[in-house]
């Protein structure tokens, strides 16, 4: 009665481990809180998100009374029931993401990208997707904090008057602040002042994700503090050396349109780009590679160098590198790479991650250079108004804390109790500071061990500025006041620099006033706020000279074995772990092991073989002295004896979706090698834990489902995607309908663009008011996303490839799931969409059994009923908030297509193509996603499906979906012999 | 032995298929009419927090309706007009009124008054003011003669039901631009007001959506 | 009555005669008649008490789930029914037995139906009953349920009639509502003997009432005959029908071993397996209990063995017509998922449904197997364990595992999956034992019927009735 195939890939959770071990699970779950007791949990933890709706006013004799509230003066431009849209920019660290916010009755609902903006091009990611419920949070710290009482805004500023009075005096002596990193010409300016008025005090910069690594290799190489902008679109041959450039590095939308630009196989006169990558655990960046090289992160050093060296046989100057050992490298791999980019100087380009040391950055830099590539592929600018992570500093300043010559400590946002580095014990040196003030949105970790704790005004509710990695300039407006009435940023900084207290508006204003210089300010000004950004701000390309001295080659470290593992942090969909409380993160699948509601330490399975561990399994992580307790998950592809493990889990205390969820990797983060090191043991402790992944299931089976080829055989063969599957003509029982008048809207997914990142889960997410639900519920296979991204290994267990597939509901045009609705809730309409009526719907869930793409998805309980009155705030008002019993899907975002096409009506037109995005098509950084009017011959998505890759998932049923797919293409080099990418698993 | 049953219950069998019939009847009957479009709120007429009369403003003053209900072409909503407007006039008409006392009282205290809602479709329709208006469906063929009301009621089933009556032939509820606020307007006679209503169909582009996503989001 | 000379009593080929200890009818009368008349034994309380508590289990369940919603079941996203649609399809299946032997066999003229035929009809009733509970509450929204039927509504919407659901709700209801106005008829003459027996005021009333003035005239029995027979031919293609729309729930959907056409006539023979499996157990137990193994004899149960021999082979012939087809079509997803049914994730369960539905009917080839109470008991009860596991395999697997492989997940039922369940029996068996205390159990007039003297050639046979 078991499955008898070992081959890893009918599930990761091997299906006969699955059943006893799921059904251990289920005891545990029981024994915890009884059969439905997880759902109660899941309810306590919804309700704490809020009260349940009440009707306004009683019930009246034949129908509830409802109010209607007018404004009593009307304000300008709010036309009730239209959205209005607004520009502003989310700054993350030293990248600022330009954005356009979509409001309702002055109540923002949805954060789109500002297509004027050069680091969002009109796309997102999922952190600004998602930032929207950030806003509504309801566990937003709300009060100023005084040792633990409720005190007040002014009590704070009567505090700092009298810490001005004490440091004017000494210039500041003993006074030190602790800030975000930022990239902000009115931040900047404030801390100058702040600077100038007590020279005597420190101003250091901490972020636990950061790439002071690579600043402090520039700033070494050309002795100027200078930020590199990388050019994807300009690169035939890229190379990454442990660089998530697709997902986690700095400015990534930029960076993926960049990448998906220069991989387009259909036009045979340009080439297709080529990504090679070098990294230990499985990232975005990886799957999208045509080589990618498992290695463990401290051995990419020494990668790096055997490349520059095999450059350098290819007669190129490199100074300053040395020979050194790669006896244990794939020697054809590197060959081949360095011919490639020997071959394409100038249109090549060498990228190292944040994660690596220095020394691996400035090889990255010295190998552009000698290239060419530096003022092609990679511009330097100047990085005004920026401050980068100083580690060094951040240690000194702690280390003076600890002698107690630090009397005031200000840390302004950030979360350095959580996540400094473990052996720094930030937490002591923080009780030795006689006053301590923290600035956050949460009352977190640090906030309960200051003596000052004051909320953070969202960025939608601020005043302030930011500069993009380019150097443009954009303003950061308020969308809606302060929901707690807490201060900014920038009138925080002001209140330290000046002691006056300020409104935000006034101050980014003076900082303009520098500007835009040359008369009409006002004029001006309004365009920047308009338009969200100041136009032709991107700073000039410096022209820079390294002065390379000799570069020491790191000697390969002890080899790892089962009790000498490396252990790798990595920033997850939690950022540093700041969105920790966002349940839209939280549930949503990591891109590559799918799970949801916490972190795992990812193993090779060669590695857990070895170690006899099998997913889900507790084990404890052992780091010279410090331990950390965590599930093991089993990730292909993951370098042996290695471990990775997300940041910014295992918060306590700090809101209803945070607290419990993961553990906290910080416990064992090291100052000196942040990122990575060795020497780590595993050990297992017996215990077992629920682990809600949403695919247990990474293999095709060899079914055509994402189809793929080589860039060669797709020149040879065209139509190798319809030619994949062979089927007797379709026709169907039923009459046809005539689908050729009027909009007949459609969508393809291009899967050689989609890097699987999530950006569009998480915007249909939030346009279409879909849920969360909960660990246990996604555990029990029960998520709500209505556009989910299919993960699929390809190839070797050990070392496979990846690919991805978002699906949601395809709109088949012969809906199985329509004819089997006993109560005709989901029926076709004449645009040939698959309308889901949820007032009209029974729930009998057969519509979900006959769909073949299970992508209906059902309400098992009542997961909207108990909101708090700010996460309805978040809602969108045009679409139906779904309640128990119904099912729900996909709808093309018919909310869009109604307004656009009333709007077009009363304008006397008909809708322009490109006129209405659905939310995952808006959200795509690489355009992947494309929708449209399929009657319309010029229209985008109709050029689309002309493409020879273009087929339809499943189409052999002849349910004639309206989306299809275009398929994937790798494009290896035939220097290193066949791939598998053939094989479909 | 003593007779167990009297003798009426000889013909039992008729008074039970009698009584069957009735039930069965009765049963229909009862779906026929709470299930049909025209047991809705028809009627609801609440008492308003301010006595304002629509018929002395729409009727007898002859306001145009967009006067006060001025977004009603631009957007989803008619909005309810905001207090301010009252007191464009009524800062000098009757400004000691006892009737107007809520409005000043909102003026004064910047307080919106509390209007109870009539006209009210679920909120699972996204019913679009603009887009009937711009098709040239007149305010009172949804509201009715308003301009004879001194409380707004109810009087159009305002069903799904009824509204598709009209979405699939809509020809006989065209107006020109300049009826829509007419309370008085009857089509003119069948061939004209058709001839009309296929012009303005062809010309405004109008196909009334009769798909669940018309209305249902 | 004109081939009664030959199947009634003394049957050529020197068959046993149908019952035994050549009773008279007054005996018939008297022992069936007494069961009901008789002090009400303690041991009934018992098991009523039983069956009414495990009654209320299946309402606490059914409270519990209008309260919470169907999430409190072990449904996920890709298994969207689980054990509700499964305990649906095997009590309507077990429903079948006591049409097909009151109709069909009444039609051919078996008339060693008539010993077992009411016993059947009753239980086929209940188990209806029960069925109709499930399709009922495993919808999101219950209290919108009626929605299924066309009643006119403000939306004016009908439902859809292209839903095999919509067809499940005619045909069950239709089917049910068929038995019972058979199984009425049937006991009319039978309650009219009560009622000249009732000794008490109450029982006079209640069954003269029921008895509808049944006098046993000719003109009556004429009528009632008629009547019987037309109502046996209507029933008749219900049997076929009922089932057959079931299984197009699954049949008309296109899921990997739903989509076959083979689903109709499969369910069907599934069912009267199922059935009789169910009729054999109870009357085993009934026979026991109240003396009846005259009445109800061993051949009476064999023949029912037979019928069980023959349809488990139609259902093991469907099995490996499903497996045959699969290959035959080519269609990758139809093969994967029958490989996967035997030796995927639930292959337990399937062969659990093999060997009791396919194996354990075999023992019935031997004569002395088959006429073996002790083994024909435990057989049966087996038979309906492996249609239930049946139904668990078509459902589940299909779903769990369909066609793209990211939505692919494990189900497993919670406690009140199983409480529901159970509960369904508490309430099967509440109305069973209701019956049997107070109906006639037997059909008396019917079994007279077949008695030798029931003969107009009989020597001294003069109808009594």
């Amino acid at each position: 009665m078991e499955k008898k195939d070992k081959k890893y890939w009918l599930s990761l959770d091997h299906l006969h481990d699955t059943k006893g071990y799921r059904r251990n699970l289920r005891d545990r779950y029981h024994e915890e809180n009884g059969e439905t007791g997880g759902d109660f949990t899941r309810r306590s933890f919804l309700g704490i998100m809020g009260a349940s709706l009440a009707l306004a006013g009683l019930a009246g004799c034949r129908r509830p009374v409802e109010k209607i509230v007018p404004y009593v003066i009307m304000p300008e431009e709010v036309i009730p029931g239209v959205p209005q849209y607004y520009a502003t920019t989310m700054s993350l660290g030293t990248s600022a993401y330009g954005i356009i916010v979509e409001s309702h009755e002055g109540r923002p609902t949805k954060i789109e990208g500002n297509p004027k903006h050069p680091s969002t091009l009109g796309s997102a990611n999922i952190f600004l997707e998602a930032a929207i419920l950030g806003l509504y949070d309801p566990d937003r710290s709300k009060k100023v904090k005084h040792n633990g009482a409720e005190s007040a805004y002014n009590d704070f500023i009567s505090f700092w008057r009298e810490q001005e009075l004490k440091f004017a005096a000494n210039k500041g002596e003993g006074l030190a602040v602790i800030s975000e990193s930022f990239s902000s010409p009115t931040l900047m300016r404030l801390r100058n002042d702040f600077l100038k008025k007590y020279s005597n005090a420190s101003w250091v910069c901490y972020e636990p994700i950061s790439d002071e690594n690579n600043h402090k290799a520039v700033g070494q190489l050309t002795g100027r503090p200078l930020q590199p902008v990388y050019h994807y679109d300009k690169a035939d041959v890229v190379l990454s050396l442990d660089a998530d450039f697709l997902l986690t590095e700095n400015e990534n939308i930029r960076a993926a349109r960049g990448f998906a630009e220069k991989r387009k196989p259909d036009d045979n006169k340009t080439d297709m780009n080529r990504l090679y990558t070098a990294e230990s655990a499985f990232s975005v960046t990886g799957s999208m590679a045509d080589h990618r090289l498992r290695i463990s992160s401290a051995d990419i050093g020494r990668l790096a160098f055997a490349i520059a060296d095999a450059v350098r046989k290819r007669g190129l100057n490199i100074p300053g590198v040395f020979e050194t050992d790669i006896s244990d490298f794939n020697k054809e791999w590197i060959e081949a790479l360095a011919d490639d980019l020997n071959g394409a100087k100038g249109r090549s380009l060498i990228i190292a991650g944040s994660r690596q040391p220095i020394r691996v950055h400035q090889i990255a830099m010295i190998l552009n250079e000698v290239l060419g590539n530096i003022g092609q592929t990679v511009t330097y600018h100047n990085a005004n108004d920026a401050i980068a992570p100083d580690m060094e500093a951040l240690k000194s300043t702690i280390a003076k804390m600890k002698s107690g010559a630090i009397s005031t400590l200000i840390i302004l946002g950030g979360n350095p109790v959580y996540n400094a580095p473990a052996d720094l014990d930030f937490a002591s040196a923080l009780s030795k500071c006689e006053n301590s003030v923290h600035y956050s949105d949460y009352l977190d970790e640090t906030s309960k061990l200051t003596g000052w704790h004051i909320p953070r005004a969202h960025f939608l509710e601020s005043w302030s500025d930011a500069r993009a990695l380019d150097g443009t300039l954009s303003v950061i407006q308020p969308m809606i006041e302060p929901l707690y009435g807490s201060p900014s940023d920038t009138e925080l900084y002001a209140l330290l620099a000046s002691g006056r207290n300020q409104r935000g508006y006034d101050i980014v204003r003076e900082t303009w006033q520098n500007v835009l210089k040359g008369g009409e300010f006002e004029k001006k000004w309004r365009k920047v706020l308009h338009d969200g950004l100041l136009a032709d701000s991107a700073l000039p390309n410096e022209i820079i000279k390294l002065n390379v001295a000799a570069i020491e080659s790191p000697k390969s470290e002890k080899e790892l074995s089962n009790d000498n593992l490396e252990l790798n942090f990595y920033s997850s969909k939690l950022y540093d772990g700041r969105f920790a409380n966002n349940g839209w993160l939280q549930e949503l699948p990591d891109p590559i092991n799918k799970l949801t509601w916490g972190n795992a330490a990812l193993l090779s399975p060669k590695t857990a073989t070895e170690l006899a561990v099998a997913n889900g399994e507790i084990v404890n992580i052992e780091a010279g002295s410090a331990k950390l307790e965590i599930p093991v998950w089993i990730s292909p592809g993951q370098a042996d004896y290695t471990v990775a493990v997300a940041l910014g889990y295992g918060r306590g205390g700090i809101g209803a979706v945070a607290d419990g969820v993961g553990a906290n990797a910080y416990l064992l983060s090291n100052s000196n090698n942040p990122s990575f090191y060795r020497g780590v043991r595993l050990t297992k402790t017996g215990a077992v834990m629920n682990m809600a992944g949403t695919q247990d299931h990474g293999s095709m089976h060899g079914r055509p489902i994402v189809r793929e080829a080589t860039l060669n055989e797709y020149r040879s063969n065209p139509e190798f995607a319809e030619e994949m599957v062979e089927h007797p003509p379709l026709k169907s029982i039923y009459p046809e309908h005539d689908y050729s008048q009027g909009y007949q809207w459609g969508m393809v997914i291009d899967l050689n663009a989609c890097i699987g990142c999530g950006a569009c889960t998480i915007a249909c997410q939030s346009e279409n008011n879909i849920p969360i639900v909960g660990k246990l519920q996604v555990s029990k296979g029960r998520e709500m996303h209505w556009i989910r991204n299919d993960r699929y290994y390809v190839g070797d267990e050990n070392d496979p490839k990846i690919v991805h597939m978002p699906v949601a509901c395809q709109q088949c045009e012969n809906a199985p799931c329509e004819s089997v609705c006993p109560v005709a809730a989901t029926v076709h309409d004449k645009e040939g969409l698959n309308n889901m009526t949820y007032t009209r719907c029974i729930g009998t869930r057969y519509c979900s059994n006959n769909c073949p793409y299970k992508v209906r998805r059902f309400n098992f309980f009542n997961y909207t009923g108990k909101y708090a009155e700010t996460i309805r705030m978040a809602q969108n008002p045009d679409v139906t908030v779904r309640s128990r019993g119904v099912m729900e899907k996909c709808t093309f975002c018919t909310q869009r297509l109604n307004r656009a096409k009333i709007k077009a009506r009363q304008e006397g037109r008909t809708v322009r193509d490109g006129e209405i995005q659905t939310a995952c098509e808006q959200a795509c950084p690489t355009r992947a996603i494309r929708f449209g009017n399929i009657n319309d011959p010029d229209s985008i998505v109709t050029a689309m499906k002309k493409i020879d890759r273009n087929y339809a998932l499943l189409g052999e049923f002849n349910v004639r979906p309206r989306n299809s797919y275009l398929a994937k293409i790798r494009n290896p080099n035939p220097k290193l012999g066949k791939t598998e990418d053939k094989e479909t698993g | 032995m003593a007779q167990i049953f009297p003798k009426w219950t000889n013909n039992i069998q008729t008074y039970i298929a009698a009584g069957a019939v009735f039930i069965v009847v009765a049963m229909v009957g009862f779906f026929w009419y709470y299930g049909s479009p025209w047991y809705t709120d028809v009627g609801y007429r609440p008492i308003q927090p301010v006595p304002y009369s629509h018929k002395l403003h729409a009727g007898d003053l002859g306001l145009d309706c967009r006067y006060c209900h001025n977004l009603a072409e631009k957007s989803v909503h008619a909005n309810i007009p905001p207090t301010q407007t009252c007191m464009n006039c009524h800062a000098i008409i009757l400004p000691e009124s006892e009737k107007l006392l809520p409005v000043r009282e909102s003026w004064g205290t910047k307080r919106p008054i509390e209007w109870i809602r009539v006209h009210k479709v679920a909120d699972y329709c996204y019913f679009n003011h603009s887009a009937h208006l711009y098709a040239g469906i007149g305010c009172a063929d949804c509201h009715g003669n308003v301009a004879e009301m001194e409380t707004v009621m109810q009087v159009k089933p305002l069903s799904m039901g009824w509204c598709l009556e009209c979405h699939r032939n809509p020809e006989m509820h065209l107006r020109p631009r300049e009826e829509l606020t007419n309370m008085y307007w009857v089509p003119p006679d069948k061939d004209k007001q058709l001839k009309f209503a296929e012009q303005v169909i062809k010309e405004k582009a109008i196909a009334p959506p009769q798909d669940c996503s018309g209305c249902h989001r | 009555m004109s081939k009664g000379i030959t199947d009634s009593g003394i049957i050529p080929g020197g068959e046993a005669p149908l019952i035994e200890k050549n009773p008279t009818f007054g005996s018939i009368t008297e022992e069936i008649s007494r069961i009901t008349e008789r002090k009400t034994p303690g041991v009934w309380y018992l098991a009523l008490g039983a069956a009414v508590s495990l009654m209320f289990v299946l309402f606490g369940s059914i409270g519990y789930l209008v309260f919470e919603g169907v999430g409190i079941w072990g449904l996920n996203n890709p298994v969207g029914w689980g054990w509700a649609i499964i305990n649906f399809v095997w009590w309507v299946g077990i429903g079948h037995a006591g049409t097909l032997i009151s109709a069909i066999l009444f039609l051919l003229r078996q008339r060693w139906r008539t010993s077992i035929n009411r016993f059947a009809e009753a239980m086929t009733l209940f188990a209806v009953s029960c069925a109709l509970i499930f399709p009922a509450i495993h919808v999101g929204r219950i209290w919108v349920v009626y929605w299924m039927f066309p009643v006119p509504n403000q939306m004016s919407m009908w439902p859809n009639f292209r839903s095999p659901l919509l067809w499940d709700v005619f045909a069950v209801s239709t089917y049910f509502t068929a038995s019972l106005l058979f199984w009425y008829t049937g006991l009319i003459p039978d309650l009219a003997t009560f009622r000249d027996r009732a000794k008490t005021k109450i029982r006079k009333i209640v069954f003269g009432f029921l008895s509808l003035g049944w006098r046993g005239g000719n003109r009556q029995w004429k009528h009632y005959e008629l009547a019987y027979l037309i109502l046996a031919g209507i029933s008749t293609p219900l049997v076929l029908s009922v089932h057959s729309v079931v299984s197009t729930d699954f049949a008309i959907s296109i899921l990997p071993g739903w989509h076959t056409t083979i689903f109709p006539p499969y369910f069907v023979a599934g069912a009267i397996f199922s059935g009789f499996a169910m009729v054999v157990t109870l009357t085993i137990i009934a026979r026991k209990l109240f003396h009846l193994e005259h009445i109800i004899t061993v051949s009476h149960l064999e023949k029912m063995n037979k019928i069980m021999l023959l349809t488990g082979m139609m259902v093991g012939y469907a099995y490996s017509m499903e497996f045959f087809i699969a290959w035959y079509s080519g269609n990758i997803y139809e093969q994967f998922v029958f490989i996967n049914r035997a030796f995927g994730q639930y292959a337990w369960a399937y062969w659990i449904m093999i060997s009791c539905n396919v194996l354990i009917p075999q023992m019935f080839w031997f004569k002395k197997l088959r006429r073996s109470i002790p083994v024909m008991f435990i057989a049966s009860i087996l038979i309906n364990v492996g249609m239930w596991f049946e139904r668990f395999v078509i459902v589940v697997t299909s779903l769990a595992q369909d066609f793209l492989p990211s939505s692919w997940d494990y189900y497993s039922p919670t406690i009140w999956d199983i409480s529901t369940f159970v509960g369904s029996f508490g309430l099967f068996f509440t109305l069973f034992l209701l019956f049997i205390r107070f109906l006639p159990m037997i059909s008396m007039s019917e079994v007279k019927g077949v008695l030798p003297q029931a003969d107009p050639h009989h020597a001294g046979g003069d109808r009594h009735e």
